[in-house]
């Protein structure tokens, strides 16, 4: 699984950070998503859907 | 040889849209029918109070289905109203006297907007609920000067916030002591009065209105008390009733929206209830609860999706509110308390609530304007059952 993020069209919900803490974040100055793993590790893999998933703006995009 | 029933979603928004992609993603490759009383194909309803309004979206950027265009199991039903539900013979009864039979139904009619029928039938008194109502309202926004909105939900302060950014001058009436009462409760609701008021909009709480100025178009809105505030646009927003009145006669339990155990499933074991419509038990509260957000609605519809393909999800998520207003983004994880703690950080006010400020308390609620990281932070700690002090000394770091 590769995650790709669009912080041009983030608007800062931070529902991906919410579902998966260890693989989003909120860059501190600029607000929106970066990815903090660009290749999960499988244990990973349903908590990084969910957050791709909850994204309202669907700023997160997942090659599997 | 009879011809499997199809898998059945009665509604064309948000949790239609929703199950669908997520049981294509679980692969489940069998039929889906979604019936929907709607012209327009399912589409995403939070930019109609924003970005529909300011002119930076079109409907076509809306749409949520197809989610995958290779999908051809997948029919949509549009401009079919469902009036009846026969769950012996497992059919949903529509408008035009035909029926579709199901294997198993989703039920997600979601909620329409609370009408204010002591309002006189005005020109310019509107309503926001559908895309229809929100393209509507935005092609009479350009020529208002005076706007009165009803009702200081989210609703109708987003819309605030829109007009107002189009030079608009907009007043809210609220019969709460506070904005937003029914998410934030009273203890938080000064915060967003004080944003808005930045901005020069009012909000006028403890506020009844009385009746409307005007003999063919509105001309302004009477309060109780006499003041009459100058209004070309009148927008009620005074809450969501949910669509169940079509179930009426089925059986299926309902009672301010079909009630579901924390899986989706209704009093019918082919019957499924998700959204705007349903009231679900929540397994972290134990609580049923009805709850008319984006989130829980994608949540719910995803648990769904889950339960038709043998999964054994529950709902226990702590709940989580948005809004977008000016801009700024109000988020809400948990829920409002009586006992609050409040930090101002660089990005805007962060409060915590707690029923009870003693040695036992417990983090209920996280509020943030202006600051996501803090909520999605504070919503671990809600999760946690984090305890009072150690929410505190958290809030001391942001």
């Amino acid at each position: 699984m590769k995650v790709l993020v669009a912080p041009d069209v983030c608007r800062e919900y931070a529902n991906c950070v919410m579902e998966a803490p260890d693989a989003f974040d909120l860059d501190e100055e600029t607000g929106k998503v970066v990815a903090l793993v660009a290749e999960p590790d499988p244990s990973q893999y349903e908590q990084v859907r969910a957050a791709a998933a909850s994204c309202p703006v669907r700023a997160i995009a997942l090659v599997e | 040889m009879p011809v499997a029933r199809p898998l059945v979603v009665v509604g064309g928004g948000l949790v239609a849209a929703t199950v669908v992609r997520d049981l294509r993603r679980l692969a489940y490759d069998g039929p889906v029918e979604v019936v929907s009383d709607e012209m327009h194909r399912p589409y995403d309803r939070p930019p109609l109070s924003k970005q529909m309004l300011a002119g930076i979206l079109t409907p076509a950027q809306l749409e949520l289905l197809p989610a995958d265009p290779g999908d051809t199991g997948t029919t949509l039903r549009s401009g079919c109203a469902a009036v009846g539900l026969d769950v012996a013979d497992q059919r949903v009864q529509l408008a035009d006297g035909s029926a579709v039979g199901y294997d198993r139904l989703v039920i997600a009619t979601g909620s329409r907007a609370r009408r204010l029928p002591s309002l006189p039938d005005l020109d310019g008194v509107r309503y926001l609920r559908s895309l229809d109502d929100s393209l509507a309202l935005a092609a009479a926004l350009p020529g208002v000067s005076d706007m009165v909105i009803i009702g200081a939900g989210f609703v109708g302060l987003e819309v605030a916030a829109v007009a107002r950014a189009r030079g608009v001058a907009v007043t809210v009436v609220e019969a709460a002591p506070r904005p937003l009462t029914r998410v934030l409760g009273p203890e938080a609701g000064h915060l967003v009065t004080d944003l808005h008021a930045r901005h020069g909009v009012r909000i006028l709480c403890s506020a009844e209105v009385e009746g409307l100025v005007g003999s063919r178009a509105v001309e302004g809105v009477r309060l109780a008390g006499g003041e009459v505030i100058p209004a070309d646009l009148v927008l009620v927003g005074v809450g969501a009733v949910p669509n169940v009145e079509w179930l009426e006669g089925s059986g299926l339990v309902v009672s301010d929206g079909v009630v579901c155990d924390d899986r989706g499933r209704t009093s019918d074991p082919s019957v499924f209830a998700a959204g705007d419509v349903a009231r679900w038990r929540n397994a972290r509260t134990g609580e049923h609860v009805r709850v008319e957000q984006w989130q829980s609605a994608t949540e719910q519809a995803g648990i769904v999706a889950d339960a038709l393909v043998g999964g054994d999800r529950r709902w226990d998520a702590v709940p989580y509110f948005w809004s977008d207003q000016y801009d700024c983004k109000i988020q809400l994880c948990g829920r409002a308390g009586p006992v609050t703690a409040t930090v101002q950080t660089p990005r805007g006010p962060v409060v915590a609530f707690a029923d009870r400020a003693d040695e036992e308390a417990v983090v209920v609620g996280v509020l943030a304007m202006g600051n996501p990281r803090a909520v999605a932070l504070g919503r671990r700690l809600v999760g946690a059952q984090a305890s009072w002090e150690q929410t505190e000394e958290w809030m001391t770091t942001l």
